[in-house]
């Protein structure tokens, strides 16, 4: 079997069509995700154990089984339900894309509201205290000194979930989507040449995360320009 | 894969070992391999116990994948059995609650090893 470095070149701009989608994908799923944990965390945080166990089992239940079952149980195996396809829902569920974009959403909020739970639990003790005792409230003091501490702290391991969800959307090929793994698929059963076409695909992922762990590295500088 | 995580658990771990303790068996007479064997290997092992078990839940998770290229792994199997009973939700929700049940084990067998390995600091704490 030959190695042809002209078709990985060739490939590359035919995999860049489905940068797009991939690309649309991951910012839709992240920013929703991000502002659906950040709510999740607040519950999962509440001293009243009707709020959060609830949150408890979600979490469980989604970083306990893999994001392509969780994918797969939206998109072949909602139409089962007579709920969803004959209610109004169906306009949205039958599009592979929202399938896609609504599992990992899901699995992203379960994922960063443990991250943000981890951000929270490490932001000194004192530092509540103090605001308290200045007459803060309880809101003022989640608002004004926990949050923003618990943001840097929890920014390393967020950079990490940006990267796996990231690597997370090549699983919307296998719904039929066409984003960069689905289209090196597409391209690898017309010219039967997976070496070359995947390891173009890989590149243009690898690209991706080198800027994604860049651009998180500025933003912690940025974050922390007041540290010492 | 998992050999490229693994490593950097193992690598943080080595580095995690106390030297004092190193530089101790050394004074006493350890040779290099003795050293490693008796005394890094063991300690890394504490110290990367939270990770490694980390690594074996998503290595768990990301067996599923292998449907994809067409193994029969439990999920293309649940595949072939909704294209035949037409109960897809039932089918991939099976799966997932499979899935739940294997790592809550491995998480509980986390747990005990990580007993085991702290077993001289108890009545300690």
């Amino acid at each position: 079997m030959t190695f042809e470095i002209a078709l990985l070149i060739e490939s590359l701009p035919l995999l860049l069509d489905g940068l797009v989608l991939t690309l649309k994908l991951w910012v839709l799923a992240l920013s929703c995700g991000t502002i659906l944990a950040v709510g999740l965390v607040l519950l999962r945080m509440s001293p009243k154990s009707y709020l959060s166990w609830p949150v408890m089992a979600y979490v469980y239940f989604f970083r306990g089984t893999p994001i392509l079952v969780q994918l797969f149980v939206v998109y072949y195996g909602f139409p089962q339900l007579e709920i969803i396809r004959s209610g109004p829902l169906w306009v949205f569920f039958r599009e592979p894309f929202f399938c896609a974009w609504f599992a990992l959403t899901l699995n992203i909020a379960a994922y960063t509201s443990e991250i943000f739970r981890g951000g929270i639990l490490g932001v000194n003790k004192g530092l509540v205290e103090a605001s308290r005792a200045l007459g803060m409230t309880y809101a003022q003091t989640f608002r004004k000194v926990v949050a923003p501490i618990a943001f840097k702290l929890s920014l390393p391991a967020y950079s990490n979930e940006m990267v796996s969800v990231l690597k997370a959307t090549a699983l919307a090929s296998t719904v039929t989507l066409l984003d960069v793994t689905g289209v090196a698929r597409k391209i690898v059963a017309e010219t039967f040449a997976p070496y070359e076409i995947f390891l173009s695909a890989a590149l243009i992922y690898l690209v991706l995360t080198w800027f994604i762990q860049n651009g998180v590295r500025l933003l912690e500088r940025r974050i922390s320009r007041y540290a010492n | 894969m998992i050999g490229a995580y693994a490593t950097e658990t193992f690598r943080g771990a080595f580095l995690g070992i106390d030297k004092g303790q190193v530089e101790a068996a050394k004074a006493l007479g350890l040779t290099r391999g003795q050293v490693f064997w008796r005394l890094r290997l063991p300690l890394m092992w504490r110290l990367a116990l939270p990770g490694f078990g980390n690594h074996l839940l998503s290595l768990l998770k990301d067996t599923a994948l292998i449907s994809v290229i067409g193994v029969e792994g439990i999920l293309f199997t649940a595949q072939q059995a909704s294209s035949v009973n037409h109960k897809p939700f039932t089918m991939y929700l099976t799966v997932a609650f499979l899935f739940l049940i294997l790592s809550t084990i491995v998480v509980l067998v986390m747990k005990r090893l990580e007993k085991f390995a702290y077993r001289h600091l108890e009545g300690a704490r």
